[in-house]
C-alpha cells in the first residue's frame, strides 16, 4: 500500500484540494442542553448560545461562505418519551456561522419548547 | 490538473490529524474531524437490516422502534455528533406528520436511536417500526 504523508493538503493553486466524489463536514457539535449548556465535543464550533427553554443557537468557528450549507439536527426525546421536533422556525434566518435550532415536544405535551439532554448538528457546505 | 494516486492518507506531525484547505482558499478544515465514521442505510419495519454502510458490524433490534447499530472500529468517546432519520410509510400515525428521529444511548462501540410516529389523535409519538427506510450517521474521534 502506498502512503502519502502530509501536515497540509492543499491544490497545486493553493486552495482547496479535490477529494473525489467524496465531502467532509465542515462542523457539528454534541451538546447537553439541560441546565447550564455544556458543549461535550465539537469541531469548529466556538459556542452554542443558550437562547431560552428548547432554543439553541450553534456558532461556527470558521464560517460558511453562504447560508444554503444543509445541515442535519439531532437529539434526544424529551423525558416523557414522547416524539418531538427539531427543527428551525420560518422567522429564524440561517447565517453562515450557525443557525437556531428548536426542541418542541410533541402535541400531545402542547407542542412547546422542551430542553434536550442531548443535542447534536452537523454542517455539510463550503467555508468561507 | 494534478493529481496524487495514493491508498492511503497519514499526517506527518500527528498520524490521525491533516489540514486541508477550505473552498474560501483561506481557511483550513481537518480532514479526520470532518469524515463521517460510521453511516448506515437501513431497511426498516419490523426487522431492520442494513443495506449499506461503513464502519458496522450489525444491527441490533432493540424493540419497536428502537434499534443499536454496532460498530466495527469503535469511537474513542460516547460525545460523538450522531443523527439519524426515517422515511415515512406514508399511511398511518405518523405519516400525517413529522416523522421522529431521536436518540438513544451511545457507546464508543455502538449507536441508538429511536423512531416515532408524529402527531396523530391515536399515537402521539409513540414508537413505531412502520416505515420502510432508516438511515444514521456519527462524527468524531475514533478511537
Amino acid at each position: 500500500m502506498s502512503t502519502l504523508k502530509a501536515d497540509t493538503i492543499q491544490s497545486t493553486s493553493g486552495g482547496a484540494a479535490t477529494l473525489t466524489k467524496q465531502s467532509a463536514a465542515k462542523a457539528w457539535v454534541n451538546f447537553n442542553g439541560t441546565g447550564t449548556l455544556a458543549i461535550d465535543d465539537s469541531f469548529n464550533m466556538s459556542s452554542v448560545t443558550d437562547g431560552g427553554t428548547g432554543s439553541y443557537t450553534p456558532v461556527a468557528t470558521n464560517s460558511m461562505s453562504n447560508t444554503d450549507y444543509a445541515f442535519s439536527i439531532s437529539g434526544r426525546e424529551e423525558s416523557g418519551g414522547y416524539g418531538g421536533f427539531f427543527g428551525m422556525n420560518d422567522s429564524d434566518n440561517q447565517t453562515a456561522s450557525g443557525f437556531t435550532i428548536r426542541c418542541r415536544k410533541g402535541s400531545v405535551d402542547t407542542g412547546t419548547g422542551d430542553d434536550r439532554a442531548l443535542v447534536t448538528a452537523v454542517y455539510f457546505g463550503d467555508l468561507a | 490538473m494534478s493529481e496524487i494516486l495514493v491508498n492511503k492518507l497519514t499526517g506527518t506531525s500527528t498520524a490521525g490529524s491533516i489540514l486541508v484547505t477550505g473552498e474560501g482558499n483561506s481557511t483550513t478544515t481537518n480532514l479526520q474531524q470532518g469524515l463521517l465514521k460510521m453511516w448506515a442505510d437501513l431497511s426498516g419495519g419490523g426487522t431492520p437490516a442494513i443495506d449499506d454502510s461503513t464502519n458496522t458490524s450489525s444491527v441490533t433490534d432493540v424493540g419497536t422502534g428502537e434499534r443499536r447499530i454496532n460498530l466495527t472500529n469503535s469511537m474513542s468517546s460516547a460525545n460523538y455528533m450522531a443523527i439519524a432519520g426515517m422515511i415515512n410509510d406514508g399511511n398511518s400515525g405518523g405519516a400525517r406528520g413529522a416523522a421522529g428521529h431521536h436518540l438513544g444511548t451511545q457507546a464508543t462501540g455502538s449507536v441508538q436511536y429511536k423512531t416515532m410516529y408524529g402527531s396523530t389523535s391515536s399515537s402521539d409519538g409513540n414508537l413505531t417500526d412502520s416505515h420502510t427506510q432508516e438511515g444514521a450517521g456519527i462524527a468524531g474521534d475514533l478511537a
